[in-house]
């Protein structure tokens, strides 16, 4: 009890410091996978340092709440998975976290931040059923909401739901905001919808978005582990493994409309949950 | 004369002096006086029953039997004079044939028939009681105010007020003897009375719309009690055994064509697919009629039936495909949620949703689904009546029932506006109420052994990924804070002191069952279901004291943020308007130097979550299920 206390902590000390590395590695992979040199590993932090030194401009007198809300919600997801609590309850402390964001880019009432906050959502609702399906099969497998009951499964998770996560690699792209599902904030602002729901932020109110980002892409690598995480070495493998993924992906596919977002993760939510979840109950509950 | 006869009498007759006042100003205070009674006296008998529970109480008497069939063909006799008067056939015709069933049961089995209890007050009375008690009574006096504003702003619908308020009060009287009610044919007669009530509020204001809307409203709910009526014929005949509490002592082989029954009358009262459509025609309403309906009222007393019949239901086939109406039902409804622009249409859409999971809860019957079902009623109860109160007054203020018309509330009607949020998160936001009960419903629909089990699961992933989207949305367009240096409140001066009392009152409702919900548990629904269902079901202590403490949270750091003075370090600028000058409130300067402002619109997928096709859809599927039910009934 005291151990999974001790590691809820270290994640809200040192998320950010693995999810700033973790977001420079891939900005330096994907270089290589285009061709370039890339940014030094450490320019994700760079980056934030300067964004907390900027002068720090709002739009109105909500935005920076609702933003810090969104940062506070996802530390607390990130914290209550490591110390062990319901998934199925973490999973809405993310939505809400999520929901802090998009009205955060709401109450702009700017064009660029509406169009992202719409997008946002489409997303949320995009990735949920997914996600939820996935913490069923967890459940199902191993008869449990806790983390570390569920990495006692003597055989790891993915055996019994390899269909569940595929969709989870799926859906992780969205969440992750990657191509080809970066249809609400795009990391370049040049492009139509500029940078969505952060195009009113500025300084310290951008910099904790980026902070609450890298909690969220830990939690959620974190998440992936319990497919493996039987076995730390395996679970190590298939995070890494996973990890490269999502950076091909990125770099491999281009930006789709929302239509084919919605439309295929819960197509795939169908097919690869739910098409693996109804036989794993038939099988257990025969 | 005892106090739940008091209840149910109490009402009646406030109505009837309300009603007899005819200057506005000193029938408002009768209003009041009234309400804080009836709120009063429900929470007077919770607290002298409490200790004792569950009370039993029988009545003689003849001449209740034939008072109760007096007043119903007295109903029936108004219903046919209205659908003559509006050359309706086919209402016409169901009161007739209600009429004469009524007397077929009396003339045939009307003695026949002992009642050992009429009313037992168990725990699950006292918790509607309370629901109708308190929330009736706040709709109550917020009509007061808002109704004079309707007049003036319908100067064309006649000025009905005091029939208004009587019909009200008779239906919340109706309520309170249809949950205290274990006699079967005393629910009946009250669930006849809820159907007269609601048809005469929905055709209040007399225009063509209001009155074709009433009465498919009727016609739908006569059907239910027309089945309801078959349920007891069959009972009766079969049985001799017209209780509720009775009915797990009979034979399930008996049971299976009355509880059928018995379950279609509580879809039509509920409102599932595929009978939903007349709580969408009910909106044209007058906003208390719809607060009513949704929240304290008419929904309530189909879900009540759906409680009582509970036990029975639990893994039988009706059982698990009253599950898969409801299960459609939340599904469909959060997908249509999703595609309307009228705020009203918006929360109709809801209630049929969350009304469709509370029916699945209450369909698969085990301990822990009626845990959930229970907390959803109460949750929605309060929480949803917020939602049509302060609609109701922002589209009063703002002159428009449109989601895109609240652009911006929080500046316009900044208290109304916060009062609508906290109404919005008890309906979904995390821990708030609904999505603590949406949580235990998937927790407790993974430990039902079948094949029922992923189906539901499926059903309430995609329909609360649908919730978050239309609830979010609305969020976003009433904070949307275009200039920060506007005045506030400009639009607020008008809302009257009743309706914004009410609605506070209701706002810290909704927070406080969301935090006390843990003691609500332990101290109400518990001991219910220990003494239904033999075991007790409670979340666990951890997550309660997370849960507690984020919605702590939640309220705690935005409005801390909101009032401590960091603004003053932040500069405020313009929103990114791609290079263009701009206003603070983005308007600019177009090409051919015309002057535009930035209009900003909500997505609504109308393309893919289609009224038109999905509730055919939804219609055709729950059609098809009911027929099964009736099917597999008769075998």
């Amino acid at each position: 009890m005291t151990q999974h206390l001790i590691l809820a902590f270290a994640y809200v000390l040192f998320a950010p410091l693995i999810g700033g590395l973790m977001s420079g590695l891939d900005r330096i992979i994907t270089a290589r996978m285009q061709g370039r040199q890339g940014p030094p590993l450490l320019q994700p932090f760079y980056d934030v340092f300067k964004l907390f030194q900027k002068q720090n401009i709002v739009v109105n007198h909500l935005q920076m709440p609702f933003v810090f809300c969104h940062l506070v919600f996802a530390v607390i997801t990130g914290f209550l998975f490591f110390e062990g609590s319901d998934i199925l309850l973490i999973i809405f402390v993310l939505t809400l976290a999520g929901v802090f964001f998009v009205l955060a880019a709401y109450s702009t009432g700017s064009p660029f931040s509406a169009i992202g906050a719409e997008r946002e959502l489409l997303l949320m609702m995009g990735y949920e059923p997914m996600l939820i399906l996935a913490i069923v099969g967890m459940f199902e497998v191993t008869r449990s909401f806790d983390i570390y009951k569920i990495m006692e499964s003597p055989t790891p998770v993915i055996m019994f739901l390899p269909g569940i996560y595929i969709g989870i690699v799926y859906i992780l792209a969205i969440k992750l905001r990657k191509s080809p599902f970066d249809l609400s904030t795009s990391h370049h602002g040049h492009q139509e919808l500029v940078k969505g729901l952060t195009t009113d932020m500025g300084g310290t109110t951008l910099a904790m978005t980026e902070i609450a980002h890298w909690y969220e892409t830990v939690f959620l690598y974190a998440f992936v582990y319990l497919f493996f995480g039987s076995n730390p070495f395996l679970g190590a493998a298939g995070v890494i493994g996973t990890y490269f993924l999502e950076i091909l992906i990125d770099n491999s596919v281009s930006r789709t409309k929302w239509e084919f977002m919605l439309s295929s993760s819960w197509l795939v939510a169908l097919i690869m949950g739910a098409g693996n979840l109804i036989p794993l109950f038939l099988i257990n509950r025969g | 004369m005892d106090l739940p006869v008091l209840l149910i009498l109490l009402p009646l007759i406030c109505g009837l002096v309300v009603a007899s006042i005819k200057q506005f100003n000193v029938r408002k205070y009768f209003v009041f006086v009234s309400s804080l009674l009836l709120a009063v006296l429900s929470i007077v008998c919770v607290v002298q029953t409490a200790r004792i529970l569950p009370v039993r109480l029988s009545y003689d008497g003849e001449w209740i039997k034939y008072l109760m069939l007096a007043l119903e063909l007295g109903m029936a006799g108004m219903v046919a004079f209205l659908a003559i008067r509006y050359k309706n056939r086919i209402a016409l015709l169901f009161a007739i044939v209600q009429a004469g069933l009524s007397i077929f049961f009396e003339v045939m089995y009307g003695s026949a028939v002992t009642v050992r209890a009429d009313i037992v007050i168990d725990q699950l009375t006292v918790i509607m009681l309370l629901i109708v008690g308190i929330v009736g009574s706040l709709i109550g006096v917020f009509a007061t105010g808002y109704m004079k504003t309707y007049q003036k702003e319908y100067p064309d619908v006649p000025d009905r007020r005091r029939y208004f308020f009587l019909v009200l009060f008779a239906f919340m009287g109706a309520m309170f003897g249809l949950v205290l009610s274990n006699n079967i044919l005393w629910m009946y007669f009250f669930w006849e009375i809820t159907t007269i009530c609601s048809f005469l509020l929905i055709g209040y204001s007399r225009t063509a719309e209001a009155i074709k809307n009433s009465f498919r409203a009727v016609i739908m709910n006569m059907a239910g009690g027309f089945a309801y009526m078959i349920a007891i014929i069959v009972l009766a005949n079969d049985t001799g055994i017209l209780e509720f509490d009775r009915l797990s002592s009979i034979t399930p082989y008996l049971l299976a064509v009355p509880v059928t029954m018995m379950c279609i009358a509580g879809f039509t009262k509920t409102a599932q697919l595929p009978f939903s459509s007349w709580l969408l025609g009910a909106m044209v309403a007058p906003t208390p009629i719809s607060a009513l309906l949704h929240s304290s009222t008419m929904v309530k007393a189909g879900v009540y039936l759906f409680f009582r019949l509970a036990p029975v239901l639990g893994s039988t086939m009706p059982g698990y495909l009253t599950a898969f109406v409801g299960g459609t039902t939340f599904l469909i409804g959060a997908f249509l949620a999703i595609s309307q622009r009228n705020a009203k249409r918006v929360l109709a859409y809801s209630t049929i949703s969350n009304l469709g999971l509370i029916v699945a809860c209450a369909g698969i019957g085990t301990y822990q689904t009626i845990w959930v079902a229970l907390f959803l009623t109460i949750f929605h109860a309060v929480a949803k009546s917020l939602m049509f109160l302060t609609v109701g007054t922002a589209a009063v203020g703002l002159g428009s029932l449109e989601i895109e018309g609240m652009r911006g509330l929080i500046i316009k009607m900044p208290r109304i506006a916060l009062m609508m949020l906290a109404g919005i998160c008890g309906m979904f936001v995390a821990p708030f109420g609904m999505l603590i009960s949406k949580w235990a419903a998937m927790e407790a629909f993974i430990s039902i052994n079948n094949v029922a089990s992923p189906i539901m699961i499926i059903l309430i992933a995609y329909g609360s990924a649908a919730t978050i989207f239309f609830w979010t949305k609305w969020m976003g367009t009433i904070i949307r804070e275009r200039n920060p240096h506007a005045k506030k409140g400009l639009y607020e001066n008008h809302v009257s002191r009743p309706e914004f009392v009410s609605e506070f009152i209701l706002t810290v409702l909704t927070v406080l069952t969301c935090l006390l919900f843990p003691v609500i548990s332990k101290y109400a629904v518990e001991p219910y279901l220990l003494a239904a269902y033999g075991h007790a079901f409670g979340l666990s202590k951890s997550n309660v004291i997370i849960m507690v403490m984020m919605i702590a949270m939640l309220i705690v750091i935005p409005s801390l943020l909101i009032a401590v003075p960091w603004k003053r370090k932040s500069t405020i600028g313009t929103a990114y308007m791609a290079g263009r000058t701009a206003t603070e409130d983005l308007h600019f300067e177009g090409s051919a130097g015309v002057e535009k402002q930035v209009l900003v619109q909500n997505y609504y997928l109308t393309r893919y979550f289609d009224e038109k096709k999905l509730l055919p859809a939804g219609i055709i599927i729950c059609s098809i299920l009911l027929m099964v039910m009736g099917g597999i009934s008769l075998l």
